[in-house]
């Protein structure tokens, strides 16, 4: 995963923006802020939450620039940055929906009350509206891993060998991870196809 | 009807196939520069505020020493001065005692 703007070097680029260099960070966020995005919003599924994340990836990368150490390319760690932020998000939200009631004893519903998933996926044609709204809420309820392969896998389009560096974790171990997410993809939906039928 | 249901299952989990690419908006390096800016601010702001807050009390516990130590010289200073202008001797109620 290169930095392909031309003219430009990856290693160069790494090196203007721990100077913190204004004109390489613009060419960085030009470059990986539609993958940033569009990864927010598979986890996500609302375009205000999901610019509203992308926009903390992108801070996070502008502050700590200075720790990356170049082991991995600079958009697999981009892409890392994002998934945890994206999952923080979740589980931060999910334990805000437990604690909504105290919450609402205090008058600040707006902790909750502020996630609105769209109606619709705005990439997908209206034909094929319902299978993917469909499809995306049984992603939601995989386990952590199992979704972040899936999405990175098949949304994102990233290798088996890229998901393993951005997950920190081996190629086999991403090919176990596909293998059961598709699974349980598989029963949960012939359990709702079943249940539609009854 | 199994089979039916497994071609269902199949169209599904293929539909992701499908599904375009979003695109961030137009504006979205100008907004996350404005927000970074905001983001930033605070932090200017606690930072001299501590600051400030270090120094000030440095200041306080400085003159408060300062202030103690000189109150008990000129204490007794002006005790021994009230004393001699008055030519009044330094005794106790035991010393009062003796005499008498």
């Amino acid at each position: 995963m290169q930095l392909t703007s031309p003219g430009l070097k990856e290693d160069d680029l790494v090196n203007q923006l721990k100077k913190h260099n204004e004109d390489a960070f613009k060419t960085l966020v030009t470059y990986y802020q539609n993958k940033v995005y569009n990864l927010c919003y598979s986890y996500l599924r609302s375009r205000s939450e999901a610019e509203d994340l992308a926009q903390e990836v992108f801070i996070e990368v502008y502050q700590s620039i200075g720790n990356f150490r170049e082991r991995s390319g600079l958009g697999t760690w981009i892409y890392r940055i994002t998934v945890n932020k994206s999952l923080e998000y979740i589980r931060r939200l999910n334990r805000n929906k437990r604690w909504a009631f105290v919450y609402s004893l205090f008058g600040k519903e707006e902790y909750v009350a502020r996630y609105h998933r769209d109606e619709m996926h705005p990439g997908v044609k209206l034909e094929n509206k319902e299978r993917v709204t469909l499809l995306f809420s049984k992603i939601d309820e995989l386990p952590e891993k199992q979704r972040t392969v899936f999405l990175l896998h098949k949304v994102e389009g990233q290798s088996y060998a890229e998901a393993a560096k951005i997950m920190e974790t081996t190629v086999s171990s991403v090919e176990s991870l596909m293998h059961r997410a598709k699974m349980n993809l598989r029963k949960s939906l012939r359990e709702y196809y079943k249940s539609e039928k009854d | 009807m199994e089979e039916s249901f497994k071609n269902e299952v199949e169209k599904t989990l293929a539909s992701v196939d499908q599904v375009d690419r979003l695109e961030a908006g137009s504006y979205f390096y100008s907004k996350l520069r404005a927000r970074m800016e905001v983001s930033e601010q605070p932090v200017f702001k606690l930072k001299w505020g501590l600051a400030s807050l270090c120094i000030i009390t440095i200041f306080n516990v400085f003159t408060y020493l300062n202030f103690s130590m000189n109150q008990e010289e000129d204490n007794t200073d002006n005790v021994a001065q009230l004393a001699s202008e008055y030519n009044m001797e330094w005794t106790s109620i035991y010393t009062n005692e003796l005499v008498e």
